[in-house]
């Protein structure tokens, strides 16, 4: 048997296991599960809590005299921010659903934003697993959801009458387009993955549970055409990151500041990253691939969305 | 029991815990009841197998392996139910195989999707599978080499290469009619 004797059945066999995982019996089960391990947990805590005080104390006077005996000095562990970066992309490398929301404030003064979007501060909801995304408004309407799916395509669904969804493969989507869905949008894994490789990364001022990482672009990477700095705010106990602010450029003026918070982890059900999941079977699709009216109507929607808003 | 040990000064987060038990639950199920075909005996064994792992966390990398050991253990869960089985009713549990695929294709209604459809499909071709060959074909899916999945089911490596190998055969074949209609 060859090392890497990889099969397409293997792929269509894992896939029907991950799906199994967002079937109600799944999650029931999971539920039990952990209401077991929390319980234990907590009467684990309450049982052994004297017997933890005892320990501590005892454990503190032996490290005192150790130190003062010993003349050690000792200082708390502090992990450097490539070494944070690292845990926080092994902890993101479970494939889950996670909702951010997400704050964008972009640079009236920038002539480059003449669309709609920089008028007021927006928020939107975010949700993502892996490389794929779904956004949805977060003020007054719930009438539109921007997505991309497993299959590298953007789609965008318009909710209003029975529904119309326009998709196609992001390499086709029109550059401001694809500039506009990336601002609003984050690929946690991807961005650190960037961070760690073309970015020089500075301690920040960390508060309680939190390790704070300012990151700037390397001079020659080609990132920094489009990135000004990252903030990342990262859980110290979970290495979750809970807060990342992304100041955006375009040929050295401000674009924008997106802040992305997560919100929580939790299952999102199947089809929520597909087009076809935020409309209903009289809905009309429009493939990219087989209409070019699809680019200007993406365009129209990212730049002219609101003033056509106002005038009905 | 699932006594839990040192959780509270864990190397991973509840969280990311959480979020393990969630992602893996549902393919553990799916595995236990391919081996075991009654949903409550494979309830108890994946509660049962997922509590003893969480159990053992910090000696383990949970996020990298923590699939295949759950599955791993389930196989020797399974393994020692089924020989329990044969010991007390002298039944071979592959003779229940037609009954649940009976129980397969009533609980999934005809559907015009597809992706349910070749769900059913998957299901009904693993239960057309020998007891090992479902094993092994499923261990090696979750990342087992072959050496691990003769070391689960206490076969030789030849033989786990094999059973790979023949399990891929059957189920490419059952599949292969809905796999024309989508590619149709």
């Amino acid at each position: 048997m060859r090392p890497d004797d990889t099969h397409p059945m293997d792929e269509l066999l894992r896939s029907y296991l991950d799906h199994k995982a967002a079937e109600p019996r799944s999650q029931i089960l999971a539920n039990k599960v952990l209401n077991k391990v929390f319980a234990k947990d907590e009467l684990r805590v309450s049982g052994r809590a004297i017997w933890r005080k005892a320990l501590w104390f005892s454990g503190m006077v032996a490290a005192v005299l150790v130190a003062f005996l010993g003349g050690l000095y000792l200082t708390p562990v502090h992990a450097n921010p490539e070494t944070i970066v690292k845990n926080a992309m092994r902890a993101h490398s479970i494939l889950v659903d996670r909702l951010y929301l997400v704050e964008t404030r972009t640079e009236p003064s920038n002539r480059s934003n003449k669309s709609s979007w920089a008028s007021t501060p927006r928020i939107n909801y975010l949700w993502t697993r892996g490389n794929c995304f779904w956004v949805q408004p977060g003020q007054h309407s719930n009438d539109w959801a921007l997505g991309r799916n497993d299959a590298d395509e953007l789609w965008l669904a318009l909710k209003a009458g029975n529904g119309v969804g326009i998709r196609m493969p992001l390499n086709e989507v029109p550059e401001p387009v694809r500039l506009t869905a990336e601002m609003l949008t984050m690929r946690i894994e991807k961005l650190l993955e960037e961070v760690l490789v073309d970015f020089n990364l500075f301690d920040g001022e960390a508060s309680a549970g939190t390790h704070l990482i300012l990151a700037t672009p390397k001079v020659d990477s080609a990132i920094s055409s489009r990135v000004q700095s990252v903030l990342l705010e990262v859980d110290s106990v979970s290495k979750v990151v809970r807060r990342v602010v992304v100041e955006r450029v375009n040929q050295g003026r401000p674009v924008a500041q997106v802040t992305f918070k997560l919100m929580k982890t939790g299952v999102q059900p199947e089809g929520a990253y597909s087009l076809e999941g935020h409309l209903n079977a009289d809905s009309m699709i429009v493939e990219g691939r087989e209409n070019p009216a699809v680019i200007p109507f993406f365009l129209r929607f990212f730049q002219y969305r609101e003033p056509r808003s106002k005038a009905s | 029991m699932c006594d839990l040990g040192n959780i509270a000064s864990d190397k991973i987060s509840m969280e990311v815990l959480e979020a393990w038990v969630r992602l893996n639950t549902g393919p553990a199920l799916a595995y236990a009841y391919s081996l075991v075909r009654n949903h409550h005996t494979a309830e108890d064994m994946v509660q049962d197998c997922m509590c003893r792992l969480i159990e053992k966390k910090d000696r383990y990398d949970l996020i990298a392996d923590g699939r295949k050991l759950l599955f791993r253990s389930i196989t020797n869960a399974c393994i020692n139910f089924t020989t329990r089985l044969r010991l007390v009713t002298g039944l071979d549990e592959d003779e229940g195989w037609q009954k649940s695929l009976m129980d397969v294709r009533e609980a999934a209604p005809e559907s015009k999707a597809l992706g349910k459809e070749m769900e059913q499909k998957i299901e009904e071709g693993l239960l057309l599978l020998t007891f090992e060959q479902r094993s092994a074909i499923q261990l090696k899916v979750v990342g087992a080499t072959t050496e691990e999945i003769a070391k689960a089911l206490k076969i030789t490596n030849n033989h786990a290469g094999v059973l790979v190998h023949r399990a891929r055969q059957s189920l490419a074949k059952h599949l292969a009619p809905v796999m024309e209609e989508q590619i149709v």
